[in-house]
């Protein structure tokens, strides 16, 4: 009979909210277990540093929460964020970073190994499915939105449904580090 | 730092090989823009592609078309400058199939950014397709010009609307951007079709870098292609295919056509 023991994190608490928002300087995490699902917070208490990802080649309108992921090797992994009505949610996933601690979501990291989504409209839910085996190492799982353009001029007044409540889940295998493992 | 020539050539190159190749109207075209420093494609049906014939003569251009997501981006990524004070750029944009309905109806379609984030902006300068709006300009697609700026009333944007000079077809779009201090910094344009001839002396248009451009250093990243679509952008023109050819960038010298 065999006998798997996984290690589960203590540093993330699931089905609770972060007391503060995490942001590109200080994100939430990091994210090392397997599942997470829940984790809730509202972008309109975070900042609004940025005005661009993904080494600047996409546009994000309003505040960013952001979270530090730990991925290591043999990874399959989702990530999804349910925003509350009309907040319309965007999802982005950055890295790996080697110097995450340095807040290096603001400019240094590609979108091009992890991805982006805005599929849905407002109180929709957005996903991104990893390919198997990524890159180990850490990653930025950045909730922010592109819901754009409310007016006609070149830089329309950030839109009333930018910011907002969300629910992050990660499911799947980062993987979950294996402590002991015997056959009676 | 590179060599001025070296940078030019190498530049010079990546058009070339990117999606270049004149003199050949239906030619047998790479399949990937593998000159770039990275292809950037994600967000619904986004798609990128190098396809005969090019534009203005040439063999072959690029084709990027966004998907139905608000994160698409069809994009080629020239990591090259590095940290280049003085910056010029010219390439060839086709709009044809993109309806100019909507002044919301909004996606970036070349991006030159700086190395870090410097009052909460990495674009140093943004050229955006848009729509038919409000303001002076009413009619047709346009291109907004947006430069970073040390102006904190105008959220450290200046910027300009203008007009598509041509409509249906090829425009060709230069660019010369000096980073510094108030009264250093600036931004000269020139937007025109893809045979009037052009001269440095005479740009189309100058956007005035309020404060100076200096806490941005410099030109580290280039993105070419279309990015980020508004909502009614998806609406417009979710798979429509706009075109972009004949990329080159220098530090100094004027390029024309």
């Amino acid at each position: 009979m065999k006998n798997l023991v996984f290690a589960l994190p203590l540093a993330l608490m699931c089905s609770a909210a972060f007391a503060v928002e995490p942001t590109c300087a200080a994100p939430g995490g990091p994210i090392t277990t397997a599942t997470v699902s829940n984790i809730t917070g509202n972008t309109c208490a975070s900042d609004s540093n940025l005005t661009s990802l993904c080494k600047g080649g996409q546009s994000v309108f309003g505040p960013q929460s952001v979270y530090l992921l730990t991925v290591g090797a043999s990874n399959n992994f989702s990530v999804s964020v349910a925003g509350t009505a009309p907040y319309d949610t965007a999802l982005y996933i950055e890295g790996p970073d080697a110097a995450p601690s340095q807040g290096n979501c603001e400019s240094q990291d590609a979108c091009d190994v992890a991805g982006s989504t805005d599929n849905t409209g407002p109180g929709g839910t957005e996903t991104i499915t990893e390919a198997a085996n990524i890159a180990a190492g850490s990653y930025y799982i950045i909730v922010s939105s592109t819901s754009s353009a409310t007016g006609s001029s070149a830089s329309p007044p950030a839109p009333s449904n930018g910011c907002g409540n969300y629910s992050l889940s990660v499911s799947g295998t980062l993987p979950v580090k294996l402590n002991g493992f015997s056959v009676d | 730092m590179k060599s001025m020539q070296m940078k030019a050539l190498s530049l010079a190159v990546l058009a070339l090989a990117g999606f270049g190749m004149a003199g050949s109207a239906f030619a047998v075209c790479p399949a990937t823009a593998s000159a770039w420093s990275a292809t950037s494609v994600g967000g619904g049906t986004s798609a990128l592609a190098i396809v005969s014939p090019g534009l203005a003569g040439t063999g072959c251009k690029m084709s990027s078309a966004l998907g139905n997501n608000g994160a698409a981006h069809a994009q080629v990524r020239d990591d090259s400058p590095t940290g280049e004070t003085h910056y010029r750029a010219r390439f060839l944009f086709d709009p044809t199939n993109l309806t100019g309905s909507g002044g919301t109806n909004q996606a970036p379609i070349f991006l030159i950014n700086s190395n870090a984030v410097h009052d909460n902006i990495l674009n140093m300068v943004k050229f955006q397709f848009l729509g038919t709006g409000g303001g002076t300009l009413t009619s047709g697609k346009r291109l907004a010009i947006i430069a970073a700026c040390e102006n904190a009333a105008s959220q450290f944007k200046c910027q300009t609307v203008v007009p598509l000079p041509v409509q249906q077809g090829v425009n060709r779009i230069e660019i010369d951007l000096v980073t510094g201090a108030s009264g250093t910094g600036s931004l000269r344009y020139w937007l025109n079709d893809d045979v009037t001839a052009t001269s440095d002396g005479s740009p189309d248009g100058t956007i005035a870098i309020t404060g100076g451009n200096a806490g941005w250093v410099g030109v580290e990243t280039v993105f070419l292609g279309m990015t980020s679509p508004s909502t009614l952008y998806r609406t417009n023109n979710t798979d429509a295919a706009a075109f972009f050819d004949e990329f080159d960038s220098r530090r100094q010298t004027f390029i024309g056509n």
